[in-house]
């Protein structure tokens, strides 16, 4: 029902996205609110108004999605984009623990949307992009590391690099796992896949923290 | 007898329920802050600011943790506790962390969420703090057309920068509450936000 309607929005012509029905979601399922700031770095259409992205539970409340809203210039309303529903697990009983923990930050490279996730019993951290600026938003990259403590401070041991889009600095599609066992698995990840198509089984276990 | 009864269930009520957990917009969010501990439990707290109905105030959702599970509880939603502008493109808000006057500081003392909210015509900065009976101003920080206002409760002062760097102090009052559109009244005269005409 909600994918058809969202289907709908996707699909309507721009000017009729600000008359499109609200969505609505209880409250506790909000996580993370990226919206307008003072550097404009939301800006993600690059239309000169910022945009607004949104980190949730899933209607089921195991995994995290994200919304994605742009504005119309002409009076700042904001309509949904994208509604990416299953980004990455979420166990609220790790959650209560203490376990683990979300956040939603912007990227010190481009400014787009950084969703971490990190588990303290593990010490993996995981961080995914994506490019909101783009028609179809795709998961841009996602990695994984670990963080292993040192006499003094601590390092962070890359577990998962996977690159779904040629990123600076990065050769094309690149997908490396350091396996448990030692071993190390480089495959081809393939394009970026959509936002909305994106399920997070789609990621090779030892990534996920 | 029955209505005695009735009287005693809603007194020890909880504050709010499941089923209290306001549905929201998702456009008419402006900003989160999810990693303070208000109620300095050890555990992160969440805080929404949210455009209100009207478009010219930000109501907050307060979510705290539940003793013990650390489970988010919603707890209670302030109306019009900042002006806002909505949905003109100019506004911005956002929600920081601050604190002031405590040695040793709790995490609730490191956790007092700002919330700001500026638009063309003015700006205001609120700290709270999280109390057993809701949120307590302890500062603001108000300025429109280059005039500043600084206001700490908690050592009840209050200093005006104005024009051409002069700067002087006035009495604060009593801390207000945050009531609805709490700031048009509850603010040193000096410091009331009065947008242009």
């Amino acid at each position: 029902m909600r994918r058809s309607f969202l289907a709908a929005i996707l699909l309507a012509p721009a000017t009729a996205l600000a008359d499109a029905p609200p969505v609505t979601i209880p409250a506790d399922r909000v996580l993370g609110v990226h919206g307008k700031n003072v550097y404009s770095e939301n800006d993600w259409n690059g239309d000169g108004h910022g945009d607004l992205a949104v980190l949730v539970l899933s209607e089921t409340r195991d995994a995290v999605g994200l919304y994605l809203m742009t504005s119309t210039p002409e009076t700042g309303v904001l309509a949904v984009t994208e509604y990416a529903s299953a980004l990455l697990p979420y166990d609220a009983a790790r959650v209560a623990a203490g376990d683990l923990s979300y956040s939603f930050t912007i990227s010190d490279e481009d400014y787009e949307p950084l969703i971490q996730m990190r588990s303290a019993a593990t010490g993996l951290s995981l961080s995914l992009s994506t490019n909101p600026g783009s028609e179809a938003p795709v998961v841009f990259s996602i990695r994984t590391s670990r963080q292993v403590p040192l006499e003094s401070g601590h390092r962070m041991d890359p577990v998962c690099e996977i690159f779904f889009v040629e990123l600076l600095g990065n050769g094309p599609q690149t997908a490396k796992v350091h396996l448990p066992d030692g071993n190390t698995l480089d495959y081809d990840p393939g394009p970026g896949p959509r936002l909305t198509d994106w399920h997070y089984t789609d990621l090779p276990a030892p990534c996920l923290p | 007898m029955r209505a005695v009864a009735f009287l005693a269930a809603l007194a020890c009520a909880p504050e709010a329920s499941a089923e209290d957990i306001p549905q929201i917009d998702v456009t008419r969010l402006l900003a989160s802050a999810a990693e303070g501990d208000f109620n300095d439990d050890g555990v992160p707290d969440r805080l929404l600011m949210v455009a209100a109905e009207s478009g010219d105030a930000v109501d907050i959702v307060t979510f705290l943790s539940e003793p013990g599970s650390g489970t988010l509880r919603y707890v209670r939603t302030d109306r019009a506790v900042l002006p806002a502008q909505w949905p003109t493109t100019s506004g911005l808000y956002s929600v920081s962390y601050g604190y002031s006057d405590c040695d040793p500081c709790t995490q609730a003392d490191v956790s007092r969420p700002i919330l700001s909210s500026w638009t063309e015509d003015f700006s205001l900065e609120t700290t709270l703090r999280w109390t057993e009976t809701g949120w307590q101003i302890t500062g603001a920080r108000s300025s429109r057309n280059g005039f500043e206002c600084l206001i700490d409760y908690a050592r009840n002062t209050a200093k005006i920068d104005a024009f051409e760097d002069t700067t002087y102090t006035i009495d604060p009052g009593p801390a207000p509450a945050l009531a609805p559109y709490w700031w048009r009244e509850g603010l040193p005269q000096e410091c009331r936000l009065t947008p242009r005409p």
